[in-house]
């Protein structure tokens, strides 16, 4: 399995860390979860850990794809140290539930306390990566995801309505952690992919939301941040001809390394899971997203 | 009064193929009042046309959404079509368990398998996601099962998957169900190393796995 177009030969999604097993390495025990995952300083510090026992380039934030949602109204299960944090109940029984809910407040809650560990990671010189989720896995949490199919499918202007509101949900969020002077902001919606969406309702879903998202960003770009893309995201931007890939000349480095190096250079870069550390780049080149 | 039968059934299961559910129930309706037996609508209706999405869905030409709303169409068929079913005649089904193991709540691959597998036939109890490794013994107790289908999207949760083999050897039931996985970062080297049955890389060989284990036709 990998990405269509890209050709990347590993399953793109085989890179999680798993916290559990490194507990003893990482010096954490179950009985700091799972405040370690929603208390400002758990989160500096085992981002942290993680960072140093991977020797990572850079720390990385949230611990979960589950921050949108539960900033939505999603009710989570907050896990221990051998499951992390994961949905737990649907809030929404149709689109028009997820419409009604309110507009993220980035003053509580685990979102607050997230952007409050980049910033503390910030002040001591740390490099962050933010990963934010997209309208399929933000949806996913929330509801049962034929009810989103089904409105690709059937309900056009409903769910144009339903990304317009994620669209503003995420722009907003993008605000804020510039604000909180993140390094690279990596956006997936792995539930997105050709795989499971196929041809046709992959276009919809690339014309309605992914493409007009990225553009947003694209023209409102901040030079101090990289946007790194699931590279199933370049593949679906790729499939549907609404970006082109460009070769950068780099070094033959370790692909973390070589996305920090982007910053200001490039706006998007997405040829690899961000979490693969061992990814090097042996022809000293880079893919560089431009969107079309 | 047979080609009014044969068109209906026919509807029946393009309406299913289309993931036209309202088409379905109206379908239905007319199937009912019609006072055709009620199991070939069943089978050669809206089974019918899950068989050909399935096969689609081989040729990849449907994908995943494209399955889960044909069997959306399908399951409200069934609703309207099976109070209307004489009572069984005691031919037992064979029964299986499916579960998304525990720390994963991506179901909609286990969805398909289930789908998948309850068009083929078999008796499904969908434990649903994040599912501790004890439930999956103890309801294979419960309902006698036959077989376990375990799914996993995470690298981080497949050790739930070697739990649930090791449970039921120690409830001594391991020889007595046939346990197969799936999902993305799984694998039959994976399958193998924690003494599973078997793995399948999508809905459709997930049935023919079973069929071919359970020695079913």
């Amino acid at each position: 399995m990998g990405g269509v177009i890209l050709k990347t030969k590993k399953p793109l999604c085989a890179y999680e860390y798993n916290i559990y097993e490194k507990k003893h390495a990482l010096g954490i025990n179950d009985l700091d979860f799972p405040k370690i995952y929603s208390d400002k300083d758990g989160i500096v510090t085992l981002s942290t850990k993680i960072k140093e026992d991977l020797n990572s380039p850079f720390c990385k934030l949230p611990f979960c794809h589950t921050l949108e949602a539960e900033a939505l109204g999603g009710v989570i299960d907050l896990g221990n140290s051998k499951f992390g944090p994961r949905g737990k109940q649907y809030i929404c029984s149709n689109l028009e539930d997820f419409l009604n809910l309110d507009m993220i407040n980035y003053k509580k809650g685990r979102i607050f306390e997230n952007i409050n560990a980049i910033k503390s990671l910030k002040s001591k010189d740390e490099k962050v990566l933010f990963y934010i989720s997209g309208p399929f896995t933000i949806l996913n949490i929330l509801m049962d995801p034929i009810i989103i199919f089904k409105a690709i499918r059937k309900e056009n202007q409903l769910i144009d309505i339903v990304f317009k509101k994620i669209m503003i949900e995420l722009l907003k969020f993008i605000e804020e952690l510039k604000e909180a002077k993140v390094d690279i902001i990596s956006y997936g919606d792995p539930l997105a992919s050709f795989d499971i969406l196929g041809r046709k309702t992959l276009a919809q879903v690339v014309e309605k939301f992914t493409h007009p998202f990225l553009k947003e960003i694209d023209f409102n770009f901040d030079k101090s941040l990289l946007f790194h893309l699931c590279p199933k995201t370049t593949d679906s931007l790729l499939l549907t001809d609404k970006a082109l890939i460009k070769e950068v000349i780099t070094e033959p480095i370790n692909y973390q390394k070589a996305c920090i190096n982007m910053i200001g250079k490039e706006k998007f870069i997405g040829e690899m899971c961000i979490n693969n550390n061992s990814f090097i780049l042996k022809n000293s080149k880079i893919k560089a997203i431009k969107i079309n | 009064m047979c080609s009014n039968k044969a068109n209906l059934l026919n509807k029946l299961s393009e309406a299913v193929l289309e993931m036209e559910e309202d088409e379905v129930v109206e379908i239905s309706n007319e199937y009912i009042k019609s006072g055709y037996p009620v199991i070939d609508a069943i089978m050669d209706g809206l089974v019918d046309g899950m068989n050909k999405a399935g096969q689609l869905f081989e040729e990849e030409e449907y994908f995943v959404t494209d399955i889960l709303l044909c069997s959306d169409a399908m399951y409200q068929g069934l609703n309207i079509l099976k109070p209307h079913l004489p009572l069984e005649d005691g031919e037992k089904k064979v029964k299986g368990i499916i579960g998304v193991v525990e720390g994963d709540t991506h179901d909609i691959g286990k969805n398909l398998v289930k789908i998948m597998m309850e068009t083929e036939g078999f008796e499904m109890i969908d434990l649903g996601r994040d599912v501790p490794s004890v439930k999956f013994i103890e309801e294979a107790k419960r309902i006698n099962a036959s077989f376990i289908c375990l799914s996993t999207l995470m690298t981080t949760t497949m050790d739930g998957m070697k739990e649930v083999v090791e449970l039921l050897k120690e409830n001594e039931i391991r020889d007595d169900i046939k346990v197969i996985i799936g999902g993305g970062p799984i694998s039959k080297k994976f399958a193998e190393s924690i003494g599973a049955d078997g793995y399948s890389k999508n809905a459709i060989e997930a049935v023919k796995l079973i069929k071919n284990l359970l020695n079913v036709s």
